[in-house]
């Protein structure tokens, strides 16, 4: 599911493009901010972020047809591919941040 | 007599310094032959405006080998590899004033000069080696067909667009030397010896 959702942009090995695509290998950024993958898996991200020291600032689509077990699993293949160290996440968390989501208002 | 010398010189010393070449590229596409002479097929020539609004042609081109790709900023599926794999080959030749890379976009209606120059440090390259070019769209896609790339506009494919992720080689007389694709890591080592090999016959050349 990585592969087909996200390795287009955030490539395979999660090293991103430059500044066009954040990483997605362990950070700082994600190791403060777990919690808020589920939303930005399911509705994307927009404006200024920084990682890794590096300035991002784009928009991320959503991927609104994945449901809470998808994107559970991809949270968890992915701190597990690259090594977050994390306790995986369950899914009764990713339910709860879910209902946090902000909106997004797209063009 | 003495002519028979003189060949016999130019002869051998013609197959010595054939047996120092290297592997020759092959210049891809169909060939013509006009007035007895064997055409291969060459980019015809082209206009195109670069991310600082510079006019980039065939003839500007035309002292440089360049490795070339067709893309578009919004593309969620193969572009993003190809050009981490061109960056790959930028790295490898980013001090080789003779290698430039142009990116040519297949949507000029979004990917203007403005959006290209922001893509294109955002990449983090040099502006004057890596060019980002926009211009006409009939004849960008036009040109793709000379550079063996398939470009269409697509409504059912992935933000709209279809196209291949051929990174292209071509050298100073506007031939296709070589290429490979460019969603393939394990393609780019020989595309990079295929640059230096390129590089060779100019800089090896009497």
């Amino acid at each position: 599911m990585y592969d087909f959702h996200c390795a287009g942009c955030h490539l395979e090995d999660g090293t991103g493009l430059g500044e066009i695509y954040p990483p997605l290998t362990k950070s700082d950024y994600v190791l403060n901010n777990i919690r808020d993958f589920a939303c930005i898996i399911s509705t994307g991200i927009s404006g200024e972020i920084t990682v890794d020291g590096k300035q991002y600032n784009g928009e991320m689509p959503g991927n609104k047809g994945l449901n809470t077990v998808e994107i559970t699993n991809i949270i968890n293949y992915m701190n597990h591919t690259f090594d977050y160290g994390l306790a995986p996440l369950q899914l009764h968390e990713v339910v709860k941040d879910l209902e946090k989501c902000p909106e997004v208002t797209r063009e | 007599m003495r002519t028979y010398l003189v060949a016999t010189i130019i002869s051998i010393v013609t197959i010595c310094a054939c047996q120092q070449q290297s592997k020759v590229l092959p210049k891809y596409g169909f060939t013509d032959v006009v007035d007895g002479d064997t055409i291969n097929h060459t980019i015809p020539p082209f206009e195109f405006i670069n991310q600082d609004s510079q006019l980039v042609s065939n003839k500007s081109l035309s002292d440089f080998i360049y490795v070339s790709d067709f893309f578009f900023i919004s593309c969620p599926t193969i572009c993003p590899k190809v050009k981490k794999q061109m960056l790959k080959i930028y790295d490898k030749y980013e001090d080789e004033p003779m290698v430039k890379f142009v990116s040519h976009t297949i949507d000029p209606k979004r990917d203007d000069v403005p959006a290209l120059k922001e893509f294109a440090t955002k990449l983090g390259v040099d502006d004057d080696k890596w060019y980002f070019l926009t211009g006409n769209k009939a004849e960008i896609y036009d040109i793709a067909d000379d550079y063996f790339n398939i470009a269409i506009e697509d409504e059912s494919a992935p933000e709209g667009f279809d196209h291949s992720g051929k990174i292209i080689l071509t050298d100073r007389q506007g031939h296709v030397r070589a290429f490979c694709e460019g969603t393939d890591p394990d393609a780019i080592p020989q595309f990079i010896k295929d640059v230096s090999t390129l590089l060779d016959e100019y800089t090896q050349s009497p």
